[in-house]
């Protein structure tokens, strides 16, 4: 018996053989992203850079392209989004700080679509865009690309003046309707900016640190440490402090955490981006990012630098009704509410874990 | 019997003990020191009219009915108390049915600071309810009533209700009465709200604005840019912005729609080429200020070349003057940028001034306006009345600055002698004389919201229910009111006389956007200028509001048009409103002495001569226009005769402009022999 499948095994090893071997007389395997000429980018569509294979609109990553996740998600509207990173052989991203986004080499390549489930009338999936973000020698570069209605393709957005696209869906069983802010060219620099030294403003991805992919990732068949995975892809490079080293946010759904890490992780992926030394409002003193552990330049206590309605404090401990951060997460008025761009409707999960974490605050602040 | 009377006593004791538990219970007290044994009784007072919100369970009641006006004050702050924590609200109306009047948490100093001090005044035969809670602490304490003598408030303002609501405000004439309207926005439409004379109610017009791309979510402005008698706005989003176009009759609007990205902050109708049509300029937050040209039929153009301003954001509030008193409107820019550092342009703020032939220049480092704080918004007066425009600058971080005018191109920062408190964050900063004494004072969203121009380059600061909006004549009586929200914000009137000046151009734009209106009384010289677009974010009256103080008469008003005419009114009646159009009261011969002016001959015939003796200066603009001020002969190149030919006979005024900009007028006569 055992002779019998290893004849089986052989034969079916050589037909495989003989079949490559055919094949490389056939037509090219297509470019892969290996082949990318950066001074060619931006591509005009999509599908030329080759990211994904087969039907584009399933999102299927090529080669080394990799999904990746922050552990909580920029609250875009109810937007769904699946990210992607990819770089190429032999450069690797390195480690600067918990809270700071890695250090990527040129060539690296983020792309993050934007899309809804249970879009009506159909109950359809619809995309509406695909970011690309590219470092490129002189810096990082944003690209947008805008997915026909046909969903066979993305194309470069040249008109660079923002977008307005009607989306009417079922989220969870309510119906919700949104005018989805495609952003303008000008837009982008407002969040993905840093000036980290004080000297410079430098155009930034805002997702991709450590503290934010510090959890398990399932890629199919394995499930591993997004960090670790990206160690053995050659991304990262290995010298990253081990994962029990970095102090961490959590995913704000989930239920088993305290309310304080919930809320200081949904604060730092929604707010910190602007909210934090160096960025877009560092100018007024509330230091959102999640690794700011002075509890008074966080906001509670903090006597907000502009007035709006009666709210004393930005976080007013044990009194959520009267918090400048749930005033402002509750408008939709553009002059007033948080985040300023990048929104349109109110997260009511989010500012529903905000009030709770700010409800359960011992009332300090006089 | 002792112990009849003991037990009687101490039943009286526990009656006093519960009386003070509700508010129908409440104990009538007068001036005077008062215990409080316990807060302990069980109606918890609602509403609450202190800091820090819920969390009472418990109330101390007493109420208090004043025989005659007070200024009262109830404290706990005392030595007696020290380590207590008190909380005091302080209602009129009736038990069950009661409105806040005062309260306060922790005005107190002594200790931790968390005893409380309540001041207020106090209507004679009024009945005020004072209750105590325990929001932070049950324990009891001694309070004392302090009955002061009544103090007129320097300055007041009565809070109404409209139907309507907008928190990005236009307080405008939008139906050509020159009084003063509201317009309020939602979703696909707008509302005005029409004031009339004698105080009839506000009536009220909803105009559908169907697919509206831009909402003034951040701010609007207003100038009848095609010239057909009714205002018309621009609304400035966070992605677009939007010109609403009024119909001839003023009865309906349409949505003049863009397709540029533009993050709106401050916006103006301004005549960037002074061709007498309003062109539309918008601060962009994010890139390079946009420009609209007005084509002079009816439409404006985006076009950034008209006015090229630096290639960069952090444009936030672009303010209309003329600092440097040519008869040129020049604009100052204030600008931000969070994450830029110092020496950034982003964040530098800018001084562009008016060549006078559509160019600019950027001057704000030559003339030490150049702040590079977190800039908002400015309020540019002439705060000291000294005939020149001083900037306020209102800044995030850093310091404010109070720009004092030099008078010869620079400025120097008085801001620590000024009174005005260091603090700073107001996003907002809006100037008006609101009390009508001749100085104008200015309004903004720090701690102390009004600040009173004492008239001698120092201010006073006042406590506001209200810290921003549309500023305008409510309700006709002369005296500035604020709408914002759904509220209009009456100011009580005081006893000080004025005088508001409406303008209605017809060489110059139709509203009189960059004219500048001079008033001359027994008191001096006050200036305004007339602007599309003030402050961040609002629209406030095209009015120009004079206070007078005491002064009864007025000498005269001015009008400096941006065409370059003057006209003039003498002894204008006070306390009413003045409407000027222009070149219906021209004056003229009004030259620089230091210059002489030949005109010769005057009546002519044929040709007119003219001369500046001396060669003190050169001629760079000449033209003739008819006695309303309409330009009827402009030569294309300026020498120093003009061929009168095809002018029919009649009265002309011969216009003249220098190379120091300087105007020079003359009545001429051009005769026709037969």
């Amino acid at each position: 018996m055992k002779q019998k499948y290893l004849y089986l095994t052989l034969f079916i090893m050589v037909l495989c053989a003989c079949s490559r071997n055919k094949d490389e007389q056939y037509t090219p395997i297509p470019p892969t992203p290996f082949q990318i000429n950066l001074a060619d980018v931006p591509y005009a569509k999509l599908s030329d850079y080759h990211f994904f294979k087969g039907d584009l609109k399933t999102l299927t990553p090529t080669d080394t392209v990799l999904p990746y996740k922050p552990a909580s998600e920029l609250f875009a509207d109810y937007a769904h989004k699946k990210r992607f990173v990819w770089m190429p052989k032999n450069v690797k991203a390195t480690y600067d700080g918990d809270d700071n986004v890695l250090d990527f080499p040129v060539s690296t390549f983020f792309i993050k679509t934007f899309f809804y489930d249970n879009v009506l009338p159909s109950n359809t999936t619809k995309l509406i865009e695909t970011r690309v973000l590219v470092r490129k020698p002189d810096g990082w570069k944003f690209y947008d690309y805008i997915w026909n209605e046909d969903q066979t393709e993305a194309i470069l957005d040249t008109d660079g003046q923002g977008k307005n696209v009607p989306v009417t869906w079922m989220e969870n069983d309510i119906q919700k309707s949104v005018n989805y802010k495609i952003p303008a060219q000008t837009e982008c620099a407002t969040c993905h900016k840093l000036n980290p030294t004080g000297n410079k403003e430098l155009s930034i991805p805002i997702g991709p640190k450590p503290q934010n992919l510090n959890f398990d990732y399932s890629y199919g068949a394995t499930t591993m440490n997004q960090l670790e995975k990206w160690v053995a892809m050659g991304f990262l490079d290995s010298s990253t402090p081990d994962k029990t080293a970095i102090k961490s946010v959590v995913d704000w759904t989930d239920t088993s955490k305290s309310l304080e890490l919930r809320a200081r992780s949904y604060i730092d992926i929604n707010c910190a981006h602007c909210h934090r030394l160096g960025a877009h409002c560092d100018y007024v003193p509330q230091r959102f990012n999640f690794s700011n552990t002075n509890l008074g330049t966080f906001g509670i206590c903090l006597t907000p630098s502009a007035q709006l309605g009666n709210n004393p404090f930005i976080i007013n401990a044990g009194n959520a009704d009267q918090s400048m951060v749930v005033y402002r997460m509750s408008s939709t008025a553009e002059s007033e509410m948080m985040p300023i761009i990048g929104r349109r409707l109110v997260h009511q999960e989010g500012l529903q874990l905000i009030k709770d974490y700010i409800n359960s605050l011992p009332r300090t602040c006089r | 019997m002792k112990k009849i009377t003991l037990f009687l006593f101490l039943l009286l004791n526990a009656a006093f003990a519960k009386a003070q538990d509700s508010c129908s219970t409440s104990v009538g007290i007068a001036a005077g020191i008062h215990t409080v044994e316990a807060v302990d009784g069980t109606e918890i007072p609602t509403p609450i009219c202190a800091a820090n919100g819920t969390g009472a369970t418990h109330g101390k009641w007493f109420k208090y009915t004043p025989s005659q006006q007070y200024s009262v004050i109830i404290s706990t702050d005392y030595e007696i108390n020290t380590d207590k924590d008190t909380r005091v609200h302080i209602y009129t109306g009736t038990c069950g049915n009661l409105t806040c009047w005062a309260g306060d948490d922790d005005n107190g100093i002594i200790g931790n600071g968390y005893l409380s001090i309540a001041q207020f005044d106090v209507m004679a035969g009024t009945t005020y309810y004072i209750a105590f809670d325990d929001r932070w602490n049950a324990s009891g304490f001694e309070f004392q009533l302090i009955e002061n003598p009544y103090v007129a408030p320097v300055i007041a303002f009565i809070p109404t209700t409209i139907p309507t609501s907008s928190s990005i405000c236009a307080v405008v004439d939008m139906n050509g009465d020159f009084l003063d309207d509201i317009v309020t926005t939602g979703t696909n439409q707008m509302t005005v709200l029409y004031q009339h004379l004698d105080n009839s109610p506000f009536t009220q017009s909803a105009y559908p604005l169907p697919d509206l791309t831009a909402a003034p979510s951040w701010s609007i402005a207003a100038g009848d840019y095609d010239k057909n008698g009714y205002n018309d706005l621009v609304f400035g989003s966070g992605n677009r912005l939007a010109v609403i176009k009024a119909n001839p009759t003023g009865t309906g609007y349409t949505e003049i729609a863009y397709p540029q990205n533009i993050f709106t902050q401050r916006t103006n109708f301004i005549d960037v080429d002074n061709d007498g049509n309003l062109d539309l300029f918008a601060c962009h937050d994010v890139a390079q200020s946009h420009v609209y040209r007005n084509t002079g039929s009816g439409d404006l153009l985006f076009d950034i070349a008209m006015f090229p301003t630096l290639a960069v954001g952090g444009n936030y509030a672009s303010i209309w003057t003329d600092y440097n008193n040519d008869g040129h409107a020049d604009m100052y820019m204030a600008k931000c940028r969070g994450g830029a550092v110092e020496g950034d342009p982003q964040r530098i703020n800018l001084l562009y001034e008016n060549n006078g032939d559509g160019t600019y220049t950027e001057v704000g480092a030559d003339a030490g306006v150049n702040d590079g704080a977190q800039s908002w918004s400015t309020a540019i007066e002439d705060f000291d009345n000294d005939g020149d425009m001083d900037f306020i600058v209102s800044n995030i971080s850093d310091q404010n600055r109070f720009y004092k005018n030099n008078g010869d191109g620079t400025f120097t920062d008085i801001y620590s002698t000024t009174g005005i408190d260091a603090q700073v964050g107001s996003w907002e900063i809006q100037s008006g004389d609101f009390n009508n004494d001749g100085f104008v004072d200015f309004l903004w969203q720090n701690n102390k919201e009004l600040y009173l121009n004492n008239g001698d380059l120092t201010f006073t600061g006042y406590d506001l229910p209200f810290s921003e909006g549309g500023i305008g004549d409510l309700n006709n009586d002369g005296f500035l009111d604020v709408q914002f929200d759904n509220q209009v914000f009456l100011n009580v009137p005081n006893a000080n006389n004025w005088i508001k000046v409406g303008l209605q151009g017809t060489t110059s734009n139709i509203n009189g956007i960059g004219a500048r209106v001079e008033l001359f009384y027994a008191n001096g010289q006050q200036i305004r200028e007339i602007r599309s677009g003030n402050g961040f974010s609002h629209q406030s009256s095209f009015n120009a509001s004079f206070g007078i103080g005491t002064a009864t008469t007025i000498d005269k008003i001015v009008v400096k048009w941006p065409s370059g005419l003057v006209d003039e009114f003498l002894n204008p009646a006070v306390n009413t409103f003045l409407k000027v159009t222009e070149g219906t009261a021209l004056s003229v011969n009004q030259n620089d002495k230091t210059v002489d002016f030949n005109v010769y001959p005057n009546p002519a015939r044929d040709t007119i001569n003219f001369e500046l003796d001396n060669n003190k200066t050169t001629i760079t603009d000449a033209f003739i226009t008819d006695m309303n001020g309409k330009i009827v002969l402009n030569p294309t190149s300026v020498q120093n005769t003009i061929d009168i030919h095809s002018l029919s006979k009649g009265s002309y005024i011969l216009i003249l402009k220098d190379a120091n900009k300087k105007i020079f007028k003359h009545k001429i006569v051009r005769l026709v022999v037969g």
